[in-house]
């Protein structure tokens, strides 16, 4: 099908993306795995420097401690690359998503043309309407993070369609309810609920829950500038 | 769709001659309207109900004729126009030929003959027993269409029977064997869905439902369930059910009157000469349309709930044929109606009007007359003239009626032919049929001529008529390949004769169905195959929502790998995290000691905003730093030892800390920043350090390997407390019993716990109490240290807790401050002073009469704003600086060493002496003369120099006399000392007076804060000039300088009374630098007191005006 021509290209822009996947969290395991190597280190080391204390001059101590600390600087230095290498490949894989995302609003947008250029209201459409209704909490439930961009003009696009497309694209909001909710699905905010809607993220890079609901934070629009959320704000005047 | 044999009933109306009047003549009573009723005369004979038209004649009959009559009439009551002769169905072969028979005697005409009935008893009657039961419920399970294709679907009916029975009769006479019904039946079947199949496949015509059809009688389009407009399947007449008298919506095919009736002729409209529409037949045969037999008053429906037959055209006057109507002109042709508007005569034709979309209206009425409520209709129908306006829009549609009736007439001309063929090929096969002979044997020769005839003459008639009514009959055609494949699974003889045979038998029967599929499913599947091209657009969409689907999935399956993604970096985070924090708990492990100190260290390195003691003084910028300071020390370096490891007791630590103080104390003068940051650090490090202290108590650490004791110590609760805890040791005999150093510590804890609680005012109060009685204490205590004086500081600190000796003196500032406080007079010192202490305050002092000396001392201090330089802490150990001093300063430090030992025997002495009263007396009194001197040198500093020298001397010439006991210099000072811890009666009367002039002026001269700390530093620094070993004095000094972090909003621990003496006594050394005057400071430290005498002196006389 040419309409699918972009379709192809991503699918093969897409396929080697599991190999990234792979090797990416290959890597995670293997730091992973140094850690706890070093870790295992450092018990011993403190079990042996506990044991010979008394013994020890104040330059040896230092020098023993010196090591520990040395491995722990280690320690930290692999979760500093663990935690790159998520974010690097959260970034891929949301790369992914936002292209896709693209085609397939101009998959749909390709359709519709074609249903209004061949006009037939055919009974199938017609009772596919009933899938239409659902299509609004769609939106609402939406993606986390990026929904103000995406989808808002997503829906304006189904609201204009014609018929068919309406008919088609219906199809998909269900599935999207359809998709059972992983349970393990990170959540987010002081509510600690999973993403949906309107998300804001907090601008403090170590703020442990970065992201909250709008209506949690009592926000209606996204604020300008830099935000803090409430915990991070506290924090702030505390260290003040 | 209706039944077969129904079917071949209407055939045979169609064909007989239009007069059964006889059989319509009773309709049931519920169908008939009032006024038909009216007509009718209701005839009770014999018990039965006859109704019959008073129209109708009535024809006289025979008593012998009666039995037949009534069966007809049974009959005709029950509509069923099926002969009687049939009573039983038997499906006997030779019924049928009767029924043809029958059936020609209808269509010639004749007077037929009352059918006899015929019956004969069934020998075997016996009834089958009905299998039982069983026990579950029967479900009906509609099989799927590819099911019931492979099965036989059809059933034969009668004629059918009756074909087989002939065919099989000529088969048999060739010696044949016989066609059994079921393979008739099989290939029927098989014919109607090859057929079928081939119509499907070859997309056969659609007839899509018109959405904007409206009925041709009413002209709406309007469509309620209940009242649809039907479709006539072979002219695609658009009628509502109501307007056309169908009260039921047929399963299946439907078809007018007039295609039903008399599908190969039109019709013509008896009262109109337009063609088209929906005709009804009158009830003399003719035919009329509906919308004229509505309109046409005089006419109407014999049947209102069929509409059928029209009745009343012989009513019709003659004036109406003879109208003409306007819009076709023609006169004569059909019956007209006028305008109804008054005096409007225009005449025109039902149908004319409305393909000329005049307006005609029915309106439903409601009249109520004398015999009851009668439903009526009004019709009005106005000329174009005359039309109301709005009518217009009617002419539009009326033209689509006439378009689509000649639609129809088209395509009946183009059938034509068609059906001649058609019918031809009956002929052929019933010829050869007769030639076999058999079973046409019934149907004379005769006949069959004749209908030939009939059937030849018919095309004529087709062609020369325009109008030709028969519709299309669509029977589609099937290749002969295929019908060898129907009848492959078959063997029979002669198969293809057979199959030939039976294949125009069958396009007859459909020719006869007007094309309707034989088998029901069929029919309803050839309707639904419409859909076919949806369908195919469906599976279009259908595949693009596959598409879709796929591509949502990928979607999903992205958003869960991005959720799972997302779930990784948080726990990468965590773990991080928990890196962080095994590493801080691993610290704390292995050497929890050095955590302690380390956030001591930070605590205290905060007290220092400006980085004072951040750093090594830098000996490039001071390069005689190392002349005063042998041991330079600060935090970085104090940090440097922590993390090597080198401190392994909090006293070490300590050490070091006092070392910064004191250095810096002792290099800078007092009133630089460098001093008070130092004083400030002091005192604010003390409390921490204390703090610090308790708390490697309470945790318990091992010196030796800076790990926690592996037993936790008991944990002293150091935060129970009661006030009565408080308030006992605040009376002083309740710890009489316990060293004055335990005591004191015990009061620095008490005060410690004291300022920890909630602001309130007994909180504030014991504070208050406690910091007083420290002081005394501390006073006691400060004086057995000074004995050595350089070493003074040091060893107090070192020896002792942090509230040691330094601990004392710090103590005695804070007394002193809060004394000030308490008398009010001290200048806005942030705490309000509390009334109630006032009257405890100034008691004690006065009971001791140590102060007189202070005042003296005082004096000097006034000058000595500069004196500062001055700095006692040279005492020992700058004896150049003392050098430079006058006869004084060098006399200063033996009589410091003079004082010392004095001040020592004093609080020797004091101690022994029962603790309390004394000690808190001194303290006391010290404040208040303190503030006199304050006072004092507020208001008379500069006049009084030359004075304050002369008291100075004075000053010191009274003490001497007690002091004489020991050398000149020490009798200099002693007095100071003696008036400190003795009491001087030369003194003590003027200290009393002083005190209360104090009081009364503190309240009056609060203006002088400000000088206050200038005067109270330079007090204090004279008193350590002065007297510097003599802690009294060091006491009083302190606090001026004190106040200041004091009020700079320092906590007010005890511990900076402490700082602040070694402050004082720090500074001492870099006095030279720091001063630009190398003044003595001996001197400068006599005027000041001379001043502060002064001040205090001339303060007396002021309250006492």
């Amino acid at each position: 099908m040419a309409t699918a021509m972009y379709l192809e290209h991503y699918l093969d822009s897409i396929e080697n993306l599991p190999c990234e996947l792979q090797r990416n969290f290959q890597l995670m395991r293997e730091l992973d795995q140094r850690t706890e190597d070093k870790k295992a280190e450092i018990d011993v080391l403190a079990a042996e420097y506990i044991s010979t204390v008394k013994a020890l001059s104040a330059e040896q101590r230092v020098e023993h401690l010196q090591k520990i600390q040395s491995a722990y600087s280690k320690c930290r230095e692999y979760s500093d690359d663990k935690v790159q290498l998520a974010m690097q490949t959260y970034e891929m894989v949301d790369k992914h998503i936002r292209r896709l995302d693209a085609d397939l609003a101009r998959f749909e947008a390709d359709l519709k043309d074609k249903a209004e250029g061949s006009d037939f209201e055919s009974s199938g459409a017609r009772a596919l309407k009933k899938g239409r209704g659902q299509k609004e909490k769609r939106g609402s439930r939406g993606r986390g993070r990026r929904a103000s961009e995406e989808d808002t003009p997503k829906k304006k696009k189904h609201k204009a369609g014609s018929e068919l497309a309406d008919a088609i694209l219906s199809v998909h909001p269900s599935d999207v309810l359809d998709m059972p909710v992983d349970p393990n699905e990170p959540t987010y905010c002081l509510c600690h609920q999973v993403s949906y809607g309107e998300m804001i993220g907090c601008d403090n890079p170590d703020c442990p829950i970065e992201w909250f609901h709008f209506a949690c934070v009592d926000l209606t629009t996204k604020p300008k500038g830099k935000w803090f959320c409430p915990r991070c704000v506290q924090e702030k005047r505390k260290r003040k | 769709m209706r039944k077969p044999r129904r079917k071949s009933r209407q055939k045979a109306e169609g064909r007989r001659s239009p007069s059964p009047y006889s059989l319509k003549c009773s309709p049931t009573r519920e169908t008939l309207t009032y006024a038909q009723a009216q007509r009718i005369v209701e005839v009770d004979i014999d018990g039965r109900l006859h109704r019959i038209s008073i129209y109708d004649p009535l024809k006289i009959i025979t008593e012998d004729e009666l039995t037949a009559q009534d069966i007809t009439e049974c009959n005709s009551n029950k509509e069923n126009s099926e002969q009687p002769q049939f009573p039983g169905k038997s499906k006997k072969p030779s019924s049928k030929g009767k029924k043809k028979e029958s059936c020609s005697k209808h269509a010639s005409g004749s007077t037929f003959h009352l059918p006899q009935p015929s019956f004969r008893v069934v020998d075997s009657g016996s009834q089958p027993e009905a299998p039982p039961l069983p026990a579950a419920y029967y479900r009906y399970i509609e099989k799927p269409p590819e099911d019931l294709d492979a099965e036989v679907e059809y059933d034969m009916d009668e004629e059918d029977l009756a074909w087989l029975d002939m065919v099989n009769e000529k088969r048999r006479v060739d010696g044949h064997s016989l066609v059994s019904a079921d393979t008739f039946e099989l290939l029927v079947d098989r014919l109607e869905k090859e057929s079928y199949l081939e119509s499907r496949s070859s997309g056969a015509q659609q007839s899509l439902i018109d959405e904007d059809a409206f009925c041709c009688v009413c002209l709406d389009d309007e469509c309620h369930n209940s009242n649809v407009i039907l479709f006539c399947d072979i002219c695609n007449l658009a009628v509502h059910q109501e307007c056309y008298g169908v009260p039921y919506i047929p399963e299946g095919q439907w078809l007018c009157r007039c295609c039903l009736q008399s599908p190969s002729r039109p019709v013509d409209c008896v009262l109109c000469p337009n063609k088209g529409g929906a005709f009804k037949q009158t009830s003399d045969g003719h035919w009329a349309h509906v919308v004229c037999a509505i309109w046409i008053p005089e006419v109407c429906f014999a049947n209102t709930v069929f509409l059928e037959p029209i009745e009343g055209i012989d009513n019709i006057p003659p004036a109406r044929w003879k109208l003409t109507c306007y819009i076709c002109k023609q006169k004569g042709l059909g019956a007209a109606i006028q305008c109804h508007k008054v005096n409007c005569y225009t005449a025109f034709h039902v149908t004319c009007a409305q393909r000329a979309g005049l307006f005609m209206k029915i309106e439903p009425m409601r009249e109520t007359s004398l015999n009851g409520t009668i439903f009526t209709v009004r019709k009005t129908a106005y000329c174009e003239a005359h039309s109301p306006p709005g009518a217009a829009t009617a002419r539009r549609k009326g033209d689509s009626p006439r378009s689509l009736s000649e639609a129809g007439d088209e395509e009946g001309l183009k059938d034509g032919g068609e059906e001649e063929e058609e019918e031809e090929m009956e002929e052929e096969e019933q010829e050869g049929q007769g030639g076999v002979g058999g079973p046409l044997k019934g149907m004379p020769k005769k006949n069959k001529t004749s209908l030939k005839q009939k059937i030849k003459k018919e095309p004529e008639e087709a062609g020369r008529d325009t109008p030709s009514t028969v519709p299309i009959v669509t029977v589609p055609q099937i290749p002969s390949y295929r019908l060898n494949k129907i009848c492959s699974g078959l063997s029979f003889q002669r198969k293809n004769q057979f199959m030939q045979r039976l294949h125009n038998y069958w396009l007859l029967k459909r020719q006869a169905r007007n094309g309707v599929p034989l088998i029901r499913r069929l029919h309803s599947h050839l309707q639904s195959q419409r859909n076919a091209e949806q369908r195919e657009q469906d599976e279009k969409t259908s595949a693009v929502k596959e598409e879709l689907k796929y591509w949502q999935k990928l979607r999903h399956d992205l958003e869960r790998a991005r959720l799972l993604i997302e779930l990784i970096r948080k726990r990468e985070k965590l773990k991080r995290e928990q890196v962080k924090v095994q590493q801080a708990a691993m610290e704390l492990e292995l050497m929890p000691f050095n955590v302690l100190l380390r956030t001591t260290l930070d605590l205290l390195q905060e007290k220092d905003p400006a980085h004072i003691f951040a750093e090594p003084v830098n000996l490039s910028e001071v390069p005689d730093y190392l002349e005063f300071i042998s041991k330079p020390m600060d935090f970085s370096t104090m940090r440097r030892k922590l993390e090597s490891h080198l401190y392994c007791t909090l006293e070490e630590f300590e050490e070091d800390f006092n070392l910064i103080v004191t250095n810096c104390m002792k290099y800078n003068a007092k009133d630089t920043i460098f001093h008070r940051a130092a004083v400030r650090l002091r005192d604010l490090g003390g409390a921490i350090l204390r703090h610090a202290r308790r708390q490697a108590e309470n945790i318990g650490y091992d010196p030796e390997r800076g790990t926690h004791l592996p037993e936790s110590p008991k944990l002293k609760d150091f935060y129970r407390f009661s006030w009565e805890d408080v308030d006992n040791i605040l009376i002083p005999e309740n710890r009489a019993h316990l060293s004055p150093e335990v005591q004191l510590k015990e009061l620095l804890e008490k005060l410690d716990l004291v300022s920890a609680m909630r602001s309130s005012g007994a909180r504030r109060r014991r504070v208050r109490l406690l910091r007083r009685e420290i002081n005394a204490l501390r006073q006691k205590l400060a004086q057995p240290p000074p004995p050595q004086p350089p070493s003074l500081n040091k060893t107090v600190s070192n020896g002792e807790l942090p509230a040691g000796p330094q601990g004392d003196a710090a103590v005695l500032e804070q007394a002193l401050q809060e004394e000030p406080e308490d008398d009010g007079d001290r200048d806005d010192s942030k705490l309000p002073p509390p009334p109630t202490l006032e009257p405890t305050g100034p008691a004690p002092s006065l009971s001791e009469q140590e102060s007189p000396p202070d005042p003296p001392t005082l004096k000097p201090i006034n000058d000595s704003k500069p004196p500062s330089r001055i700095l006692k802490p040279k005492k020992m150990e700058e004896d150049e600086l003392l050098e430079k001093s006058p006869l004084q300063l060098g006399s200063e430090p033996l009589q410091r060493l003079l004082n010392d030992n004095g001040i020592n025997r004093l609080s020797l002495l004091a101690p022994d002496n029962p603790a309390g009263t004394p000690l808190s007396g001194v303290g006391r009194r010290t404040s208040v003369l303190f503030k006199k001197a304050k006072n004092g040198v507020k208001l008379q500093r500069s006049p009084d120099r030359a004075l304050e020298n002369g008291e100075d001397h004075g000053v010191t010439s009274p003490p001497a006399s007690p002091v004489s006991i020991e050398d000149e210099h020490h009798s200099r000072k002693r007095p100071r000392s003696r008036s400190c811890s003795e009491s001087e009666g030369e003194r003590s009367p003027q200290q009393e007076e002083e005190t209360g002039v104090t009081n009364g002026f503190g309240k009056h001269t609060e203006s002088g804060s400000d000088s206050e700390c200038s005067l109270s530093l330079s007090g204090g620094l004279a008193f350590e000039a002065c007297s510097g070993l003599t802690p009294p004095k060091r006491s009083r000094g302190k606090p001026a300088l004190s106040r200041v972090p004091f009020l700079e909003g320092v906590n007010g621990d005890s511990d900076y009374n402490g700082a602040d003496h070694r402050s004082q006594d720090a500074p001492g050394g870099p006095p030279s630098q720091w001063c630009p005057h190398p003044c003595p400071p001996a001197g400068r430290a006599e005027t000041g007191r001379a001043e502060t005498g002064r001040g205090w002196r001339e303060a007396l006389p002021c309250p006492l005006l």
